[in-house]
């Protein structure tokens, strides 16, 4: 894998947001077994990679990641320390202020608003190189991404809130 | 299509995956081999070009429905495998030893039908890349059993 030549800008804002997400993770009062928390995290892992395939692999590449559209060591940086920590928070809170209905709705368009504006921040840093993504494009795509986030939150929390069934050592 | 049916068929088959794995393990080794097999073909493809993978739109999606689909599926059976107590090691190792000649064959196979091409000279190294995305895969799979295992105890 590809370490860059030098530290810019973009690396340095992948670095902030990472480490600002993970202290953010960490002093959150433990809410969900580490085990669950790990299934949103490698949910998050793997919509990150696997969109940043579809629309920046060769195929439909509307946009380039970092210095080159070669695969990065601050590529997986990404994909592993910056998305997941943003996801892990608002399912968090979604969960800790028992959102329904038109509730639910304000706070993912909420999430939504402010990681486009993230999102904004890390193209001006030079995180993406836009070739045919706009970022109004964003909007929907993160929608559609918080929302999974919480279904998958409803659908594997009733798993770990039973005793019986966890597999014995 | 028959990489479609091929891809749907084994993921509707985990609903029968059996009890030596607890559903969130299911969830959590598919998503995770999904998501390690994507790094592991970013390397091949995209850094080393031991595989080129044509650039037409079906060929691309076959591919993906191979990576993000079949193989993380067939992680989870294997997973149910390695993790059933009343298996002896000698028929995991047995299990395994097949899963990974399936895989061998399949990489050749790729090529033959058109979905990808291997650079001469590297298909054992992509061998040793399958081996190594295996061994980390189980090794996954286990840190979070130990992680499943203690959240029993405080869900």
């Amino acid at each position: 894998m590809i370490l860059p030549t030098r530290i810019d800008l973009n690396e340095w804002f992948a670095l902030s947001a990472g480490l600002i997400g993970l202290t953010v993770v960490l002093f959150l009062p433990r809410r969900f077994p580490i085990a669950m928390s790990a299934i949103t995290w490698a949910f998050n892992f793997f919509l990150a990679i696997v969109l940043d395939h579809f629309l920046a692999g060769p195929v439909y590449d509307m946009y380039d990641i970092f210095d080159s559209p070669k695969y990065e060591w601050f590529d997986l940086f990404t994909y592993l320390v910056v998305y997941p920590p943003a996801a892990y928070t608002l399912v968090y809170l979604f969960d800790k202020w028992r959102l329904t209905g038109v509730q639910t709705v304000a706070y993912v368009l909420g999430w939504v608003l402010l990681t486009t504006c993230l999102e904004w921040l890390a193209a001006k840093s030079g995180i993406f190189h836009y070739k045919g993504w706009k970022i109004i494009y964003s909007f929907p795509t993160y929608t559609v991404i918080y929302l999974i986030n919480i279904a998958l939150l409803v659908k594997i929390k009733p798993l770990f809130a039973q005793k019986t069934g966890a597999p014995a050592k | 299509m028959g990489v479609i049916a091929a891809v749907s068929a084994l993921m509707f088959s985990l609903r029968y995956v059996p009890d030596a794995l607890h559903p969130a393990e299911v969830w959590f080794v598919w998503l995770s081999a999904s998501a390690v097999a994507q790094h592991h073909l970013n390397l091949l493809t995209t850094n080393w070009h031991w595989i080129v993978l044509p650039t037409g739109t079906k060929i691309f999606w076959s591919d993906e429905m191979i990576a993000f689909g079949l193989i993380p599926s067939l992680i989870v059976w294997l997973t149910s495998v390695w993790f059933h107590s009343q298996i002896r090691l000698i028929w995991k190792a047995a299990v395994t030893f097949l899963w990974y000649a399936a895989v061998a064959v399949g990489v050749p196979m790729l090529e033959w039908v058109g979905l990808a091409t291997i650079k001469p000279g590297k298909l054992v190294d992509i061998y040793v890349q399958e081996a190594v995305y295996i061994a980390e895969m189980l090794l996954i799979a286990w840190i979070y059993r130990c992680f499943l295992v203690k959240a029993r105890g405080t869900a």
